[in-house]
C-alpha cells in the first residue's frame, strides 16, 4: 500500500512540475496587432512631417526663407475675410476695413450711425471689407448700403436699421484717401534717421513722377529691392514732402520690415487703390 | 480625459498630430537633384509624385484635399506660368526651373511640418514654417473661391476659365470688374512673393 502510494504521489508531483516547468509567455513577445502598430494610419489626428530640430530642417535642404522681412508674404497670410462686392474671401490686407461710427446725438436727425472707411485695421468690434480699389467702389457706390458691417446689423445689444446709416457715397474715397495719408503723414514723421544700408527685400518709398510704375522690383547686384513710388498719386499728395524730407537714400526713403510693417502695408493699399499702373 | 502618446515604427501620435517620421519619400533622392542631366519631364513626374505624396498633410478634411490635388494638376498641366509671369516681369527668371521647382516643393513641406518651437526659436525656423502654412492655407482657399467662380459661369459671354486660367485677364487688368481685381490683387502679390523666394506656386 506504502508503495503504490508513493508511487501516486511521485507520479502526481512528476505531472505537477512538468506543468509548472512551462513558463508563463513574457507580454513582449506576444505579436502586437496592426492596430497598434500602425496606429498612425487610423489615428485621425492631423498628419505632420517630424523635424526633431531646426538643424535636421536645413541638413534636408529647407532653408529659412525669412518671410518675417516680406511684405508679399505678411499680406498673404493675413486671415481671410468675406469681401462684400464679390462674396469671395480675401486676406485682409489687400481690402479696406469699413467700420460704424456713432454720430453726436441732435434731435431730429435723420441717422445716428455713419459707416467709414479705417486706414488702419482694427481688431475688435465689428467691421466689414471692401476691396481695395478706387474705380470698382465709384462705380458701385449705389450698392453701399450692403457694405454695413451684417454682424451689427444682426446684433441684439444694439438696435438700428440700414436707413439709420449714413454713408457719404460722394466722398467715401476722398474721406479713405484723406485719413490714410494723414495716418502715413504722422507715422513717416515718426520714423528716424535708421542706418541707410540696403538690405535683401528692403523697402523704399520714393516720389517719381516720371515713373508710371507705382510698384517695382529692382535687382541690385544680390539684392533685391521692393520701390514704391508715390508719384502715382499725382502731385497734390501731402506726402510728397514728408518722403523727400525724410529720405535717408539717392533711391528714397528706405524701410524695413517688421519694423516698418504698418506703414509698408498701408502705402501698398493706397497705391493699389488709387494708382491703375503696376 | 487623459491622452498618451503612443509611438510606432513609423509615426509619433498624440492628442493633436500624428507626426511622421519617415520622411525620405517626400524628398528627391540625393542622386536625382544632382543629377543635372535628367530630362525635364522625367524631373517634372519625380516632382508631382512628390507634391502628390504630401496629399494627406494638407488637411483632414477630403474637400480642401481635393482643392490641393486640382491645384496640382492644374500647375503641371495646364498652366503657361512664364505667359503669367511675363505680364508683371519684363526680366528672364532668376534661377533654373528645376531650382523653381525645389523652392516650391520646399515651400510646401515646410508648410506641412512640426517643428518644435522652444521660447528661444520662437521667432525663427518655426515661425517661417508657421507663415508658409498661413500663405498655404490662403492659396488653397482662394484656389476654391476661384474654381467655384469658373464652375458658376452664367450665361453671358464671359469665360471665366479662360480669364483666370489661361489668359490672365484679372492680372493684366484688375479694375475690370470686382471678382477680377479681388483674384488679380492676390495673384499679383503671389507673382511678387514667387519671384522673391524663387518660387512657382
Amino acid at each position: 500500500m506504502n508503495c503504490s502510494r508513493k508511487l501516486v504521489k511521485e507520479l502526481l508531483i512528476k505531472k505537477r512540475q512538468g506543468i509548472l516547468a512551462v513558463e508563463p509567455t513574457p507580454i513582449e513577445s506576444i505579436p502586437l496587432s496592426p492596430l497598434v502598430t500602425n496606429f498612425e494610419r487610423w489615428s485621425d489626428k492631423r498628419r505632420k512631417l517630424y523635424f526633431e530640430d531646426d538643424k535636421t530642417m536645413l541638413d534636408e535642404g529647407l532653408q529659412d526663407f525669412k518671410l518675417e522681412n516680406n511684405v508679399f508674404a505678411s499680406m498673404l497670410a493675413s486671415p481671410m475675410r468675406c469681401e462684400r462686392l464679390t462674396r469671395q474671401r480675401v486676406p485682409k490686407d489687400l481690402l479696406i476695413q469699413l467700420k460704424l461710427q456713432k454720430l453726436p446725438d441732435v434731435q431730429g436727425a435723420k441717422h445716428s450711425l455713419k459707416l467709414v472707411p479705417t486706414a488702419l485695421h482694427q481688431k475688435g468690434n465689428k467691421s466689414s471689407y471692401l476691396l481695395n480699389s478706387g474705380k470698382i467702389i465709384k462705380k458701385n457706390a449705389k450698392l453701399s448700403p450692403s457694405w454695413i458691417p451684417i454682424p451689427a446689423l444682426l446684433s441684439g445689444m444694439r438696435y438700428f436699421k440700414v436707413s439709420d446709416v449714413f454713408i457719404d457715397r460722394d466722398n467715401f474715397l476722398e474721406e479713405y484717401s484723406k485719413e490714410t495719408q494723414e495716418y502715413l503723414e504722422s507715422e513717416l514723421n515718426k520714423v528716424k534717421n535708421y542706418e541707410t544700408v540696403l538690405r535683401n527685400w528692403s523697402i523704399v518709398v520714393a516720389y517719381d513722377e516720371g515713373n508710371t510704375n507705382s510698384i517695382e522690383l529692382l535687382s541690385m547686384g544680390a539684392l533685391e529691392i521692393l520701390k514704391l513710388n508715390l508719384g502715382c498719386l499725382g502731385c497734390a499728395s501731402p506726402l510728397r514732402q514728408i518722403v523727400e524730407f525724410k529720405s535717408n537714400h539717392d533711391l528714397g526713403l528706405v524701410l524695413e520690415l517688421p519694423r516698418d510693417e504698418k506703414i509698408v502695408k498701408l502705402l501698398y493699399r493706397l497705391l493699389a487703390c488709387f494708382s491703375s499702373s503696376r | 480625459m487623459r491622452w498618451r502618446t503612443i509611438s510606432t515604427a513609423n509615426a509619433v501620435i498624440n492628442s493633436e498630430y500624428t507626426l511622421i517620421k519617415n520622411r525620405a519619400k517626400y524628398f528627391p533622392s540625393k542622386s536625382v537633384q544632382d543629377d543635372h542631366s535628367l530630362h525635364e519631364s522625367t524631373m517634372l513626374r519625380i516632382f508631382y509624385r512628390r507634391f502628390m505624396r504630401l496629399r494627406p498633410f494638407v488637411s483632414n478634411r477630403r474637400m480642401v484635399r481635393d482643392t490641393y490635388t486640382d491645384y496640382l494638376r492644374y500647375k503641371f498641366k495646364v498652366e503657361n506660368y512664364e505667359l503669367k509671369r511675363s505680364i508683371i516681369f519684363s526680366e528672364p527668371p532668376l534661377v533654373s526651373f528645376r531650382e523653381e521647382l525645389w523652392n516650391s516643393l520646399a515651400f510646401i513641406i515646410k508648410a506641412v511640418s512640426y517643428l518644435p518651437e522652444t521660447k528661444q526659436k520662437k521667432w525663427g525656423l518655426a515661425r517661417d514654417n508657421t507663415m508658409c502654412r498661413q500663405v498655404f492655407k490662403n492659396l488653397l482657399t482662394l484656389e476654391f473661391e476661384k474654381q467655384s467662380k469658373i464652375l458658376r459661369k452664367g450665361q453671358g459671354k464671359d469665360n471665366p476659365y479662360a480669364d483666370y486660367r489661361l489668359e490672365f485677364n484679372h492680372i493684366r487688368n484688375p479694375d475690370a470688374s470686382p471678382a477680377f481685381k479681388v483674384f488679380g490683387e492676390y495673384d499679383i502679390c503671389l507673382l511678387y512673393l514667387n519671384r522673391m523666394l524663387r518660387t512657382r506656386l
